[in-house]
């Protein structure tokens, strides 16, 4: 069996085996791929946005107000006459942007505490705990809401609240995973071996908690999206005139709907594929990392 | 056997070492007043059944007894001239993995699953000796090729996951190895292998020592283990040493009825066929319960009321290097009842 899987790994190289392994991937999990390609359409339109973008997303033009779908704009414009279109490109810019670094900064603070508290336990674990739970008790929305209103509204303010109000559920994934592998031998071995409990903790345990880790973070994603859309809606997001799908849809809700329901359809629907892009992918993530499945 | 210097002063020296936990049901004597030493390049095996307070007094010694519950209650242990007990964690930490190692009971679990062998074998050495990438590396493949893995070289890259138990035991051997440990304790190191590979793993022990030196505490509850390796052995009973002799004398003259039953309790080739095995009767004591009598009475075949249930029964030389815990002379044909109790005292 070792001799077998020896030649395995010298005769592929690493680049195949990543290859190989992203398409067992998107045959166990169709869904997941899709979300995946939904992802990548999306990242590619953020990353690209200035190229991508037919048109300037700030260009107000009087002679097409509200014009609808048309070959010269694609998905119509808006009252001030701006390309939605161009408009959607650099929203994702914004949302995937916002929704990726409040959970990359969140769930890592989170982490951090979770690990911490989880190896160290005692008085340092119920503080953290403590505040965690407090935390928690604030509907996500309503908390990020008040942060952002007394911090001011600006995309980095965004990214902050929101980030804050993801820690406290990686904190706890984190420690519910610390507290089962602490108590693995491996654990007491390198304890045995004179090893720090900094070196523990960070080579032994962290990379054991990584699967519900990355679980959680990426299904994570898909709400900070959202939440970001609903600060915007409400005002309290990213500033106009930078292009954010909530804002889009809020600007035009009270008064176009029904003369220009494109202005409302086009970010709905771009915030709905993205969220269901992480979402799928986030649940074909749990299957695939999840421990049980994956031993042996 | 091999050369065991017995003019040099031994190289552990544990001294009526006692260590308790504190649970809901009082406070449990895990283990009590045990005294034992090493010497350089020797092998003691350490038996007893489960609970009876082996693992725990390694644990005690590589000053991992988690606390609470457990506290060391007395005692000393003596590393090299050192007080082990009264080592500062961080000097405590430079000898652990470095000079005096452990190795775990399960293979399967005690390896990190997410780390390669390599990393796992490097990180102690880089760790303890400052050795750099390369000759981590160096030593790592080296100490492989030691255990007896096969092309050791192509196995860094590999997870636990991709070889057998024997292997991981192997590899755990190997870690344990990594810095040249003066004392090596291998707690039921064998006990979760196949026979043939537990041969092999026993083997390996035996080569280590002959090659390197090193001293070795074997953790066992098979007697079988012990005769193939140890040189001395001291056998554990409720928290306590009951006997303690070379292992030729205490095969072939054991004094404490505990061991006789354990040795009983073997199957052998030589006897005849449709021979039953004796096994101990009745379960392991209580150690919350245990009182001023021996523990091993209500198990005794020589149980002597208003002996046995007074007193504990001291460990007193009963021939030369060999010291037993029974009151009486079990294996002399006398009644017990004609003896007096309290011969002989502690020496």
């Amino acid at each position: 069996m070792t001799d077998a899987t020896a030649s395995h790994s010298d005769a592929e190289s690493r680049l195949t085996r990543t290859v190989r392994a992203i398409f067992t991937f998107a045959l166990r999990k169709p869904l997941g791929a899709a979300g995946l390609v939904i992802i990548a359409i999306f990242g590619v339109l953020a990353i690209g946005a200035p190229w991508l973008a037919p048109l300037d997303p700030f260009q107000i033009n009087p002679g097409a107000l509200l014009a609808p779908p048309s070959p010269q704009y694609w998905l119509g414009t808006d009252e001030f006459g701006r390309d939605i279109m161009s408009r959607i490109i650099w929203g994702a810019r914004v949302s995937m942007f916002v929704g990726l670094m409040a959970v990359a900064i969140g769930s890592t603070l989170g982490a951090v505490l979770g690990l911490v508290g989880g190896y160290l336990g005692g008085v340092v674990d119920d503080i953290i705990q403590r505040i965690v739970e407090v935390l928690l008790a604030f509907p996500m929305l309503v908390l990020a809401l008040a942060m952002v209103a007394a911090l001011g509204s600006s995309t980095w303010n965004v990214i902050m609240a929101l980030a804050v109000v993801l820690a406290p559920n990686a904190a706890r994934v984190v420690r519910s995973s610390v507290l089962t592998i602490r108590e693995r031998p491996f654990v007491e071995a390198a304890r045995n071996m004179g090893l720090s409990d900094r070196r523990i903790l960070f080579r032994h345990i962290l990379p054991n908690c990584v699967a519900p880790f990355i679980i959680t973070a990426t299904a994570g994603i898909g709400t900070t999206i959202l939440s970001e859309a609903s600060l915007s809606f409400l005002g309290l997001g990213t500033p106009p005139p930078t292009p954010s799908w909530g804002a889009m849809l809020s600007n035009n809700m009270h008064s176009y709907m029904v003369e220009a329901p494109w202005m409302a359809l086009a970010p709905g629907i771009a915030l709905t594929l993205v969220v269901f892009g992480f979402n799928f992918l986030g649940d074909a993530l749990r299957d695939v990392l999840d421990p049980k499945l994956r031993a042996g | 056997m091999n050369a065991i210097d017995k003019a040099q002063p031994p190289i552990l020296d544990v001294r009526d070492l006692e260590v308790h936990f504190r649970t809901r049901e009082g406070l449990v004597r895990a283990v009590n007043r045990v005294s034992f030493s090493l010497r350089r390049g020797e092998t003691l095996g350490l038996v007893g059944e489960s609970g009876s307070g082996k693992s725990v007094t390694s644990l005690a010694l590589m000053g991992l007894v988690p606390n609470p519950p457990g506290v060391i209650a007395g005692g000393s242990v003596m590393f090299d001239g050192v007080d082990l007990l009264k080592l500062p964690k961080k000097r405590m930490r430079n000898i652990r993995g470095n000079r005096m190692a452990m190795i775990f009971q399960d293979p399967m679990t005690s390896l990190n699953p997410t780390l390669t062998i390599g990393r796992q074998l490097t990180e102690v050495v880089r760790h303890h000796k400052g050795l750099n990438r390369h000759a981590a590396q160096e030593r790592a493949i080296e100490l492989l090729d030691l255990v007896g893995i096969p092309s050791p070289a192509r196995r860094l890259g590999d997870y636990p996951h991709h070889l057998s138990g024997g292997m991981r035991q192997r590899v755990m051997i190997a870690i344990g190895l990594a810095c040249d440990p003066e004392v090596l304790i291998a707690d039921e190191s064998t006990t979760a292998l196949d026979v043939t590979i537990q041969a092999d793993i026993l083997g390996l022990f035996a080569s280590i020592r002959e090659r390197l030196g090193t001293a070795l505490i074997l953790i066992t509850h098979d007697m079988g283990v012990v005769a193939g390796v140890a040189d001395r052995v001291a056998v554990m009973y409720g928290g306590r040493i009951v006997e303690q002799a070379p292992v030729h004398e205490l095969f072939a003259r054991p004094r404490m009825p505990y061991t006789m039953g354990l040795l009983r309790s073997i199957p052998r080739l030589d006897e005849a066929e449709g021979h039953r095995l004796t096994p101990i009767r009745g379960t392991p004591p209580n150690l919350a319960r245990l009182g001023e009598a021996c523990a091993f009475a209500p198990r005794c075949d020589f149980f002597a009321a208003g002996v046995c249930d007074r007193v504990v029964p001291p460990l007193r030389p009963v021939a030369p290097e060999h010291r037993a815990a029974c009151l009486f002379d079990v294996t002399l044909d006398t009644t017990v009842g004609a003896m007096r109790p309290a011969e002989g005292g502690a020496p």
